[in-house]
């Protein structure tokens, strides 16, 4: 069935998109665009929405969980921490999606040896930044207790790699594109790690860690390299800097 | 003939290869400009060049326009990375300054100082350096340094909440908004962000046009003109509207502050002088609240006739007024004494509440006991009747025959014992006289220009 064009009215064609005289869009066409160009914007602010319940959300918790239950029970703290991450996560992955969708568990073994010379590059860049800063000068430290082993090499690397390579990469992605969530969840993994203290100081070494997770995390398409990189890293700093 | 080849009366579009008619100015399958049949071959060229900005003619209209809108979000986030850099600067300067001052004092020692100097060095520095990139950077990059800011101000405000436990001031409120604006920018970078990518034509900082290409005049200049004139006929005449609006404003308030202004006791304190001056106790008493019939209106009345002046009283000096608001008092000088008129105002106006008179010597009781003396020992109870106030004098006079009668002391009545001397300055004395068979109770008040009886009691049979 032909229809008309709405400026000229001439004769289009039928599945004409554009009248073939003045160009101008037709009717069901410019719905379309209108209808696409909306669907792409509600999918763009819910994936920063989701990006930025992730950052806020972490801090919120994190200083919540500060507040309430302080340094009395290190298992509380820990426990605490843990269950107010996997609040926020699911917050987040259920923005955009399901919440297994944020967690792809692939596995091969060549990743696997990446995983580990991953945490080793991290490590020695930490360290090395870690010595600058300090000036060369680092009084022994010992190791910490149980509660700190758990929440830092078992707890942390499983949290934080969910959160920063699974839910916020995946709203990054649909943000803009696998390069940009590379960055985008670097520069977030970062600033979380700022409020240990440190505040900015923490940056430099966290983004690289960061970068080197999310390049395991974007090339294999599975969280576990980060992970495995990650608890890695964790325990090499606390076997070298303690608690 | 090849499949490749055009069919006769259809002409390729050189951005889609969709087929259209040959009087067709426009593919109606992109809506792209078709070229001319003769420039067809070299329209390859052109359309390959053409086809960067990804979608049909409808898409980046829409591109457009959806840009056009949200671009200015990407602009705010700028404005917000300039301001933390300055702000970013001062707040390190000023740590240099109060390190630099400490320096001076013994409370630090040197080494601990230099390394908070150098802390405050990298941590303050740094900051001002991502502020600054992001200030430079975001215009290119938009979706990254828009999460940089965001996370930056979240990270910060985090800090500043848990460093003062959580307390809420105005620089944490407008931390807060300002975080959830950031957060806000983000999503709309990423919008922005996908738009460039989609289209290179699209930036977010209008270039100056070539003078040589700007086109002076015409209906685009005309329209701006005319918009231009409407909005300055507009803002005039809502300029006269609100002067208009003012000024009745300010009429009414002036008016409703004339007629609901408080009455002065300016009235009251020239109508006390008046009935004072002319010696009127009764319009003295009328300036009462209650008039001259109230308790505090005989009070005065008999203040002023306990001091003589019921007929006529001394002048008074000009007045002094202490308002304050709902009370005054107003001041005199009366026979070198102060004399205080209260006033106080109620819905009616303003009224005295009382009179506080100046003091007066009181003279020495010792005439109006030697006069009750005489009385007493006087036959028949004339003397003593006389003694009362001529006020009461009928009434306590009967009421005294009566008892003098019935104990038979009419005409004559014990002696009186050793009659104390009483209070001196007391304006009024209550005496015990002792008799042969009892004790006589006597009430004294002085009133000018005697002591009077005022009270009398006698034994008990």
């Amino acid at each position: 069935m032909s229809s008309y064009c709405r400026t000229c009215r001439a004769e289009l064609p039928a599945q004409a998109r554009f009248c073939g005289k003045c160009g101008t869009a037709s009717r069901s066409h410019a719905r379309s665009v209108v209808a696409r160009g909306q669907q792409e914007r509600s999918e763009v602010l819910r994936a920063a929405l989701a990006f930025g319940w992730v950052c806020v959300g972490t801090f919120v918790a994190m200083l919540v969980v500060a507040s309430f239950v302080g340094d009395q029970d290190p298992w509380s703290s820990v426990l605490w921490d843990a269950a107010g991450m996997a609040m926020v996560g699911l917050c987040a992955a259920g923005i955009r999606g399901s919440w297994r969708e944020s967690m792809p568990l692939g596995l091969s073994w060549q990743w696997l040896v990446a995983a580990g010379i991953g945490a080793a590059m991290s490590m020695v860049f930490g360290i090395a930044y870690v010595g600058v800063l300090s000036g060369g000068h680092r009084e022994p430290s010992e190791l910490p207790g149980a509660p700190v082993i758990v929440a830092v090499v078992v707890l942390a690397p499983l949290f934080e790699e969910w959160l920063c390579r699974g839910v916020a990469w995946r709203a990054a992605a649909a943000m803009a594109n696998p390069q940009a969530a590379w960055l985008l969840t670097s520069i977030l993994f970062a600033f979380l790690h700022g409020l240990g203290g440190n505040y900015l100081l923490e940056l430099p070494h966290r983004a690289f860690a960061g970068l080197v997770f999310g390049w395991l995390r974007w090339r294999s398409g599975s969280l576990v390299p980060g992970v495995v990189a990650h608890a890695l890293h964790n325990a090499a700093a606390v076997l070298q800097f303690g608690g | 003939m090849s499949d490749s080849e055009e069919e006769p009366g259809v002409q390729p579009c050189p951005k889609c290869q969709a087929e259209n008619a040959l009087d067709a100015a426009y593919c109606i399958a992109c809506g792209a400009p078709l070229a001319p049949a003769a420039t067809a071959g070299g329209g390859g060229v052109r359309s390959r060049r053409r086809a960067r900005a990804t979608g049909d003619a409808a898409e980046q209209a829409r591109a457009r326009h959806e840009f056009a809108r949200v671009k200015n979000s990407v602009l705010a986030v700028r404005a917000v990375f300039a301001a933390s850099a300055i702000y970013a600067v001062v707040q390190v300067l000023l740590w240099h300054v109060v390190l630099a001052r400490l320096q001076r004092s013994v409370e630090f020692a040197g080494s601990e100082l230099d390394q908070w100097s150098t802390v405050v060095s990298i941590l303050g520095w740094s900051q001002v350096a991502l502020l600054a990139a992001g200030f430079f950077f975001v215009l290119r990059s938009p979706l990254i340094w828009s999460v940089t800011g965001a996370c930056y101000m979240t990270l910060s405000v985090a800090l500043a909440l848990w460093a003062s436990d959580f307390s809420i001031s105005v620089a944490s409120l407008i931390g807060l908004f300002t975080v959830v604006a950031l957060w806000f920018a983000v999503g709309q970078a990423a919008r922005v962000q996908r738009l460039m990518a989609a289209d290179p034509k699209l930036q977010i900082v209008r270039k100056r046009i070539d003078p040589s290409r700007k086109v002076v005049g015409g209906v685009a200049d005309e329209a701006r003109e005319r918009r231009r004139l409407e909005k300055r006929r507009t803002f005039r005449s809502r300029l006269r509207l609100l002067g208009a609006v003012a000024v009745l404003l300010v009429i009414g308030g002036v008016a409703i502050w004339q007629v609901t202004k408080p009455p002065s006791p300016d009235a009251t304190i020239a109508a006390f002088a008046k009935a004072w001056q002319a010696g009127d106790v009764e319009a003295l008493g009328g300036l009462f609240v209650d008039g001259p019939a109230s308790r505090r209106a005989i009070g005065l009345r008999e203040e002023l006739e306990r001091r003589g002046w019921q007929q006529s009283m001394p002048a008074l000096t000009a007045g002094t007024l202490d308002d304050r608001g709902d009370h005054a008092v107003e001041s005199y000088t009366c026979t070198g004494e102060p004399l205080r008129v209260m006033l106080a105002r109620d819905k009616f106006g303003w009224h005295v509440t009382g009179v506080s008179l100046p003091n007066y010597e009181v003279p020495a009781f010792a005439s109006g006991l030697a006069a009750f003396t005489a009385a007493w020992q006087a036959k028949g109870p004339e003397a003593l009747v006389d003694m009362f106030r001529p006020t009461s004098r009928e009434r306590l006079g009967s009421a005294l025959k009566r008892m003098l009668e019935k104990r038979k002391w009419t005409e004559q009545r014990p002696a009186l014992g050793e009659v104390p001397k009483g209070k001196s300055g007391d304006v009024r004395q209550r005496l015990l006289i002792p008799l042969e068979d009892g004790e006589l109770e006597v009430v004294f008040e002085f009133w000018h220009p005697s002591w009077r009886l005022v009270g009398i009691k006698l034994p008990q049979e």
